[in-house]
């Protein structure tokens, strides 16, 4: 298990009174709030070589009080794919399209046996084979705002207008990673990350979000995660 | 949204109190009366399934053609919702039927003509439509739910199959996402699942099963079904 925290910090803003709201908005910006990651591993076979072959990352969408969200697979398969060229990700959108109806929210495997079945279907395998798959990667979970407090009011009138207040909110990312290997068909590895993130945002005047980037963190905590099992070399 | 955007239009562009304020009257009115149109659209894969040796007519219903869906607002807070469905939906079944059939003829009129050269006449109807949205569900997702009634008939109108079809579609919300965005990807979302439920549970309905079975035993002894 790994854990870290990580924070940033904005520049200093413009003195001059004149662009003080112009300046804060930058500042707010450039500013981000401290975000807590942990990742657990549990690898049950070590990766063979990758070569040219090619990986695909997926969303779980069948629980029905959230949903894997797309730009979250979309940042997985480039933090894969673009911090070594070795790595070919197929996007989820492109598989999922080539293979029609068969890995539909209703109808995509749940378990490696369900795939078993599902390649005896020989056009199934035949366009999987086709795009030189090596690994399936279901990515299950999502990021929710757990605890908001404080508030934000903002009026508007004919003579100006402008906000107040103090708001807060903590936002918690919970993703898991399962690893099936294709040409063995078998589960290969599992990985989650955690990552927990305090945002706020005060406002005289101007609201200023200080936004911790909590689905980026267990983007690239997770993605760097997977990134070493496919290719240990990188590491 | 739309209000606060033309007020602070009003503030910027207007040094005429008594103007600003009979436009900020005229965004609350227009807010209070508008109503959200969206027009649902969206590509849709080819399925990979084996074709099934029907030749297959499809006939959409006017009301199937130009289906819309309207949502009345239940609160002070909500406006009108319509969606215009019916091209997309056209689109999605004339995109999944030519691979799952031997050949598929779309009809203007039912019965088919005398001479057409179709075996069965395929009619999709939507029976119930729905949808949610977070403000309603206080879940961070858009919802669509499709109940579909399909019927099939001979060339004579004689019905041979009549089943309910449901499909369900889901989008999580997203960052500088819109509300008619996330509506129009959930819609998306149910009409595949809907084109995944036809494809995969058409020759499951136990009367297309008995029809198919009585054309095969038909065929085995030379006579048509």
């Amino acid at each position: 298990m790994v854990g870290r925290t990580r924070c940033s910090a904005g520049h200093r803003g413009n003195t001059v009174m004149k662009w003080m709201p112009l300046s804060l908005l930058g500042f707010a910006l450039a500013l981000s709030g401290c975000v807590t990651t942990t990742v657990d591993e549990m690898v049950f076979e070590p990766s063979s070589e990758l070569g040219d072959a090619a990986v695909v990352v997926l969303g779980r969408r069948h629980s029905s009080d959230y949903e894997t969200e797309p730009d979250f697979i979309q940042c997985i398969g480039k933090e894969i794919g673009s911090r070594s060229s070795g790595v070919r990700v197929i996007t989820e959108t492109e598989f999922v399209d080539n293979l029609y109806p068969w890995f539909e929210p209703r109808t995509a495997p749940m378990r490696v046996d369900n795939l078993e079945r599902l390649l005896q279907q020989p056009q199934v395998q035949k366009a999987i084979d086709a795009m030189g798959m090596r690994y399936i990667i279901w990515i299950d979970g999502s990021t929710e705002t757990t605890v908001g407090v404080g508030s934000v009011t903002c009026a508007l009138s004919t003579a100006g207008g402008g906000c107040f207040g103090f708001g807060s909110w903590k936002d918690d990312a919970k993703y898991e990673a399962s690893i099936w290997n294709y040409d063995e068909l078998n589960q290969v590895g599992r990985m989650s990350a955690e990552a927990t993130g305090q945002s706020y945002m005060p406002a005289f005047v101007i609201p200023i979000p200080i936004i911790a980037p909590v689905q980026s963190s267990a983007c690239e905590s997770l993605g760097q995660q997977l990134l070493q099992y496919l290719k240990p070399s990188t590491g | 949204m739309g209000v606060l955007s033309l007020a602070l239009t009003i503030s910027v562009s207007s040094r005429r109190c008594s103007a600003r304020l009979l436009l900020a009257s005229v965004a609350i009115v227009l807010h209070a009366c508008s109503t959200n149109v969206i027009t649902v659209s969206g590509d849709f894969p080819v399925p990979l399934v084996d074709a099934v040796p029907i030749k297959l007519g499809v006939y959409y219903s006017e009301d199937f053609a130009n289906h819309k869906y309207e949502y009345e607002p239940k609160g002070r807070k909500e406006i009108k919702l319509v969606m215009d469905t019916g091209a997309v939906q056209k689109k999605m079944f004339n995109t999944l039927l030519p691979p799952m059939f031997d050949q598929v003829v779309l009809l203007d009129s039912f019965p088919p003509p005398p001479g057409s050269d179709v075996e069965l006449v395929l009619i999709p109807e939507v029976d119930e439509f729905q949808h949610a949205v977070p403000s309603h569900t206080k879940i961070n997702v858009f919802e669509i739910w499709v109940r579909y009634r399909m019927q099939l008939f001979d060339l004579e109108g004689e019905p041979v199959a009549d089943w309910i079809m449901s499909s369900y579609g889901k989008t999580p919300t997203a960052f500088m996402q819109s509300n008619d965005e996330g509506i129009n990807a959930a819609a998306i979302v149910a009409l595949r699942d809907a084109g995944a439920n036809f494809a995969l549970n058409f020759v499951r309905v136990p009367e297309v099963q008995l029809w198919l079975e009585e054309r095969a035993a038909a065929q085995d002894t030379g006579e048509t079904p």
